[in-house]
């Protein structure tokens, strides 16, 4: 049984290898456009990962401001605090006295040489609350609900920048989606063509095998050894290219000035698996390619 | 060891190429097929091996229903029924020994087994000292030897010739006939389709005429005359 197998495997493999040199000019081509497919999904991977971070962080410090009823005490306004804590999603709540409202706008506006106290003669500034969402995306839901609270007249959040923050980041996804989608279409479409061209130069072989009674399963494992090789080379090719470029883009980012503004994502857990699941992607197409070729063009 | 009961076969175009063939073959016998190019001769081997899928009726060879045949058995079908051809049907790439061998190999034989048996079934077909020649540096007999050999390596019950001397000269295709016979003699079940009306009269076997698509004759051994 196990010389059966080493046979059968050094069978597949001989096979598999003598197709990709006889079909030579176009192996080659097909691992160039699984390498540049590859790269544009890692990039756009990198490009989205780096984005969402980015974004994340604006997004984080989103805070919704609560203004408390001008008719509660300060001791009435602080016991709302507690209610605050208990609502679902509420990661952080802060307590602003109309006092350092107040120190905040002078010093605010301390530049330009007014003094607020002295023109406005009282604090016409509410007690308020600045609370934090534990998910930014939470933090629409969240100010409703206190702005249905008794106790409050008014609640303020960055609507438009929360909004905006996450169209953007959807609109990031899709067109890189779109870009990724048609160039791994062009790869998958280029290992098929591969593989045809491959079980075109032996359907003599294959045909004669059928009638000898070799299982299906024997005949088409050359093919995908083929096109799973071919992939996969150009998969690790692409991320070898990518993590390359990528380190070393960190390595200027972080010289630049830039780089407190748009830090760059530098988790390396986090892009390993990013290159990790272009070795994937290579193995899901190598094997997509052949599968529909072998489907298509070996029915005898 | 091959039943066919009102086969029939209609192509897509209408063309009906078997028409309600029933036809009996037992173990061990010697068949003709004869009958014009379009008789419907090949569509019946390619039945035989499950190539094709009767419109209706039935098919057994040995002992299986072809028609309730599942896709995956049909390899097992396939290693009990060999095949020669007109045109040899060899692999140019590979010598007389890999393509005999080659039989062996895609069935999943051990290389030990392999070896062993390609060397005598080598010496059964007499083609001693031709191991490692290709086929291009044979003669069209020996070639003929090299599809037979491989045909019989894995032992098969029921052996499909088409035409098998169809590209051979005179002298040529009795030394291949005699070595069919002597396939046929050791227990192997024979179907050999035919345009060679004289080496049939000699044979002295079943013959089993087609003509469009109908068995127009079946005659016993001796009873072809011509």
């Amino acid at each position: 049984m196990k010389t059966t197998f080493r046979r059968q495997s050094a069978y597949y493999y001989s096979e598999a290898f003598k197709s990709i040199r006889r079909n030579g000019f176009l192996s080659l081509a097909t691992v160039t456009t699984v390498t540049v497919s590859l790269f544009i999904l890692g990039v756009a991977i990198l490009l989205v990962l780096n984005i969402s971070s980015y974004l994340q962080g604006l997004a984080d410090d989103v805070e919704i401001s609560a203004f408390v009823d001008q008719t509660y005490t300060d001791e009435q306004a602080l016991a709302l605090r507690d209610q605050l804590l208990r609502l679902n999603g509420v990661e952080e709540v802060d307590f602003v006295s109309r006092e350092e409202a107040m120190d905040s706008m002078q010093t605010r506006y301390s530049s330009s040489g007014y003094d607020l106290e002295e023109t406005l003669e009282s604090n016409p500034l509410p007690n308020s609350y600045r609370i934090k969402a534990s998910d930014p995306q939470n933090v629409q839901a969240l100010a409703q609900q206190i702005a249905g609270m008794e106790g409050f007249y008014r609640v303020n959040y960055g609507q438009d920048i929360v909004e905006k923050l996450f169209a953007i980041t959807k609109g990031v996804r899709w067109g890189g989606g779109c870009i990724v989608g048609m160039t791994i279409l062009g790869a998958v479409f280029l290992i098929g063509i591969n593989i045809r061209l491959s079980i075109f130069a032996r359907r003599k072989e294959i045909y004669l095998m059928k009638l000898i009674g070799a299982r299906d399963g024997f005949i088409t494992r050359p093919f995908y050894i083929e096109g799973i090789f071919l992939a996969v080379m150009g998969a690790i090719i692409a991320a070898i290219i990518l993590m390359g470029g990528y380190e070393f883009l960190l390595r200027e980012w972080t010289n630049t000035s830039y780089a407190m503004l748009f830090p760059l994502i530098s988790d390396h857990n986090l892009l390993f698996r990013c290159y990790g699941i272009l070795l994937a992607a290579g193995l899901l197409l190598g094997w997509l390619g052949t599968a529909i070729s072998v489907r298509r063009f070996m029915d005898v | 060891m091959v039943e066919l009961y009102e086969l029939t076969k209609t192509y897509p175009n209408g063309v009906t190429a078997l028409d309600q063939i029933s036809l009996k073959i037992d173990q061990g016998e010697f068949v003709f097929l004869m009958g014009h190019s379009g008789a419907g001769k090949s569509t019946l081997i390619r039945m035989l091996i499950r190539e094709e899928w009767p419109t209706s009726g039935q098919i057994f060879v040995a002992s299986r229903s072809l028609v309730r045949m599942k896709k995956k058995e049909i390899p097992y079908l396939r290693r009990s029924v060999g095949m020669i051809f007109q045109d040899f049907k060899l692999l140019e790439s590979r010598t007389v020994e890999e393509n005999i061998a080659f039989a062996m190999m895609v069935v999943g034989a051990s290389s030990r087994d392999i070896k062993k048996r390609v060397k005598a079934v080598i010496h059964e077909v007499g083609l001693d000292g031709k191991e490692h020649s290709f086929p291009n540096e044979l003669s069209g007999g020996e070639q003929q030897r090299v599809g037979i050999a491989r045909a019989i390596i894995n032992h098969p019950v029921l052996l499909i010739a088409d035409e098998p001397t169809g590209n051979l000269d005179q002298r040529t295709s009795e030394e291949i006939m005699e070595l069919i016979y002597d396939i046929n003699r050791a227990g192997t079940t024979v179907i050999m389709a035919t345009h060679a009306q004289e080496l049939v009269k000699t044979a002295r076997r079943r013959v089993v005429i087609l003509d469009k698509g109908k068995v127009v004759a079946d005659m016993p051994p001796g009873a072809y005359m011509r």
